[in-house]
């Protein structure tokens, strides 16, 4: 069961690249795909799931280049785009019926199935509603259902807890990693406490191309003593933020608590701190080449 | 007011100038300027002289090719202007700008002014389309010199009045929460059907040169009352026997004879320019009129569907509802049911889905009058005549749904990357087949039962229906290009008993004929092309 992206690139247009010479080899587990906005995760997903052809490059799928048999990856294949929709007058359960049907599944499988996906997304007690009377929270927990409604063993998520409040975040977090262990998980989030709390490995994107693959802990390590934290007044954060990275700003009775990516010590009064994953990220879009 | 009405119109215009469905449309204007003008179809007099059908067209001058070209392009828009134009609201409310709109300051009379004038901004290309093709076209086949100004004035001149009031009507309907999907697209068809044969009808017995009435020339949109007024005595000159009615109309100029006239230009009535300048009027008094029915805070319908849920929530506190297996309220995502086939066919159960997105979701009178023309149908007391239009048209909803509908949901990825790509289009074309079969079977039952080679007849119209409305979905990705489209063909076919546009076998008179094969043959056709959209999806 892997996951393999040898070379991969989609041009739009004459010189224009979605993605470029894209490299990944995922195994079981969970995948943290990140980056900018622009960066290339959705096209790079939608490859993946067949929706888009690649330009150059392959994918496989356990040994099997999905371009020549598609029915290779669809068949084990749970996907929730980042921009999706639903039948509106279908209830939850009848829609993830629905989508369990077209998943291949049989119907004893289905009814089971569905019935737990709905357990696992906190929706047993709308399952009979229409979906267009659902919240846009409730509605994401419908994709996410209907994302792992066939049991998949690759499991393509694009920003799936966009929209929900943080009780619901920490169980699909919890959902995820419990079913990860024998199956491929590729997570594209813009949240990085997502990735922080599920991931294996990050992968992370910058205007199309892949800077790194690593574990979530060489990021982190990577922005060792560079992460510095200072209490300013309002009239100086201008101008750390015209000569730092500012990855945060804390409002406090004394003044303003700030956390900074810098190469050099930022003052005095600045003291490093240990770094996120979070700063690791900023780290390393912001600060190394590729 | 102004600025913002100016920065609507011009973001909806530049909106609508950057899709690639206008090239489309420019297309096909183009394409029917060159058959109404210089093509297969004609503005003709018609006349019956010794028993005999004779046709008068006018030789292709500058002045004749324009006002030709206008009418069509007035033909046009009062035809089709409505489904062109209708897309900007249901664009702004897809996209979520609406909700952008209702949080500014802009009022509903700007907004929409905003949307009148970009409609109106359309129109104008579609006219200028229009008469560049007339102008390309008079320069290869016409006679004398090509006057850009003639023609392009007389294009804009008639249809451009029409456009507007177009614009205004569509921005009624889409504001409207009932009128703004098939009810109104109906409704508009038929209203127009209706309109303009109230305007001609009374005139076709009138002589030649006989004033036709004020009222009728008030209602004169194609302006073929103002044509006529300023042909006729020309043709007079050449054929002063005619006697047939004071108007041109549209024909093949299939008639055993054609009279040509030579027609180089004149003053256009006072009467119809009043006409064209209230049409301009009527179209931004229109626009007032859509403010009173335009909700900027989201549409009753919402609210409706709420009140109906929790009517139906209070009905399941009450009454016991039975649910699947019931679940544990927790369950660990690691032993849950594993998935050991997932190749499991399933289509009788995809099929089911399939009706049930398709009947699902529609008002009360909906239901009920499917009832009734069942019962109707079956019972053998209504003609064919009365019972199959009527059952050819009510699930208009249901059929222009197909194709369209993943699109129109955003439900094409889940669709692609399934098992079943193929399976889910076979199984949505059957489900409006097995809705074609209820509708029309029911209809036809009582003559099946005397004649089995209705039969033949039932199954052209299933092959046909679903399949063009599924293909033309597909490949539209909208409701609206098979709904005006089917309209058309049940007008003109089953309402007017049209034998070789009769799909639905209403006149009786296909059957045993090659009609339904042909109406079968389109359908296989059309179902292949939906096949072809699915394999360069999937």
């Amino acid at each position: 069961m892997e996951l393999r992206l040898d070379g991969v690139g989609k041009r739009y247009g004459e010189e224009t690249w979605g993605v470029r010479d894209v490299d990944l080899e995922l195994g079981p587990g969970i995948h943290g795909l990140v980056g900018p906005n622009g960066a290339g995760k959705s096209t790079l997903m939608r490859i993946v799931t067949t929706v888009l052809e690649p330009t150059a490059g392959d994918v496989y799928w356990s040994g099997t280049n999905i371009e020549n048999d598609p029915a290779a990856v669809r068949r084990v294949l749970g996907y929730l785009p980042q921009e999706f929709g639903t039948y509106p007058d279908l209830t939850a359960r009848e829609f993830l019926t629905y989508i369990a049907t077209l998943r291949g599944l049989d119907r004893e499988t289905t009814a089971a199935r569905v019935e737990e996906v709905l357990a696992l997304t906190n929706l047993q007690e709308v399952a009979d509603r229409r979906l267009r009377t659902f919240s846009g929270g409730m509605r994401q927990r419908v994709g996410i259902a209907q994302a792992l409604v066939n049991d998949p063993e690759l499991l393509v998520v694009d920003e799936p807890t966009v929209g929900l409040d943080p009780e619901e975040r920490v169980r699909f977090r919890n959902v995820i990693t419990g079913a990860a262990s024998d199956r491929v998980v590729v997570l594209s989030t813009h949240i990085v406490p997502d990735i922080e709390a599920t991931a294996n490995t990050v992968a992370l994107l910058s205007d199309g191309q892949l800077l790194t693959h690593t574990e979530p802990a060489s990021l982190v390590e990577a922005a060792a003593g560079q992460v510095y934290e200072c209490t300013v007044q309002r009239n100086q954060l201008e101008k750390l933020q015209r000569n730092y990275q500012v990855s945060s700003t804390v409002q406090r009775a004394d003044g303003i608590e700030v956390r900074l990516i810098a190469d050099d010590h930022p003052g005095s009064d600045a003291r490093e701190v240990t770094p996120t994953l979070e700063d690791g990220y900023l780290y390393r879009v912001n600060h190394t080449g590729l | 007011m102004k600025r913002q009405t100016a920065a609507v119109a011009a973001a909806d215009f530049r909106r609508r100038m950057r899709s690639r469905r206008l090239l489309i449309v420019l297309a096909l204007v183009a394409y029917f300027g060159f058959q109404f003008t210089v093509g297969t179809f004609e503005l003709l007099y018609q006349d019956t002289v010794d028993g005999q059908l004779v046709d008068y067209r006018g030789e292709p001058t500058a002045a004749y090719v324009g006002v030709t070209t206008g009418v069509t392009g007035a033909f046009v828009l009062l035809f089709g202007g409505y489904y062109i134009l209708s897309g900007s609201l249901a664009r702004a409310r897809e996209t979520g700008v609406d909700e952008l709109v209702a949080s500014t300051p802009i009022s509903d009379r700007a907004y929409l002014l905003g949307m009148w004038l970009s409609h109106v901004g359309l129109v104008a290309v579609i006219l200028t389309t229009l008469g560049g093709a007339a102008m390309i076209n008079h320069a290869i086949n016409g006679t004398g010199t090509t006057e850009p100004l003639w023609i392009l004035g007389a294009v804009f001149l008639v249809g451009f009045p029409v456009g507007c009031a177009v614009a205004g009507v569509t921005l009624i309907f889409q504001s409207t929460v009932r009128l703004r999907a098939t009810a109104g697209n109906i409704l508009y068809f038929l209203g127009t059907i209706t309109i303009i044969s109230a305007t001609l009808v009374p005139a076709a017995d009138l002589d030649p040169t006989a004033d036709v009435p004020l009222w009728l020339r008030a209602g004169d949109f194609l302006g073929l009352y103002a044509v006529g007024e300023m042909t006729i005595d020309t043709l007079l000159t050449v054929a002063p026997a005619y006697d047939g009615p004071p108007f041109v109309n549209y024909g093949t100029g299939a008639g055993e004879q054609i009279i040509t006239y030579q027609w180089d230009g004149g003053a256009w009535p006072v009467w119809f320019l009043a006409t064209r300048i209230g049409l301009v009027l009527s179209g931004v008094a229109l626009v007032a009129v859509a403010t009173t029915v335009y909700h900027r805070f989201g549409d009753t319908t919402t609210e409706e569907n709420n009140r109906a849920a929790a009517v139906i929530a209070r009905l399941r506190s009450i009454v016991p509802v039975r649910r699947g297996t019931p679940t544990e309220p927790h369950v660990d995502p690691a032993t849950v049911t594993p998935v050991t086939d997932r190749s499991a066919g399933g289509f009788g159960r995809l099929l089911r889905q399939e009706l049930r997105l398709l009947v699902r979701g529609h008002p009360w009178w909906w239901y009920a009058g499917t009832v009734l023309i069942v019962v109707v149908g079956l019972s053998g007391n209504a003609s064919t005549e009365l019972i199959v239009p009527i059952a050819a048209i009510w699930p208009l909803f249901l059929w222009s749904a197909i194709g369209s509908r993943t699109v129109r949901h955003q439900m094409t990825p889940f669709i692609v990357t399934s098992n079943q790509p193929y399976r889910q289009l076979f199984a949505e074309w059957m489900a409006g087949g097995v809705i074609t079969l209820i509708f029309l079977g029911s209809a036809l039952l009582p003559v099946l039962v005397t004649d089995p080679a209705v039969t033949v007849v039932l199954a052209g119209a299933v092959l046909f229906v679903p399949s063009i409305a599924q293909a033309m979905g597909l490949w539209s990705g909208t409701q609206r290009l098979f709904e005006i489209l089917y309209l058309v063909c049940w007008y003109i076919g089953p309402l007017n008993g049209v034998r070789s546009i009769d799909f639905a076998g209403a006149t009786t008179e296909t059957v045993g004929t090659v009609i339904p094969l042909g109406f079968a043959a389109v359908g296989c056709t059309a179902l292949t092309a939906s096949l072809m959209y699915r394999y360069q999806q999937a």
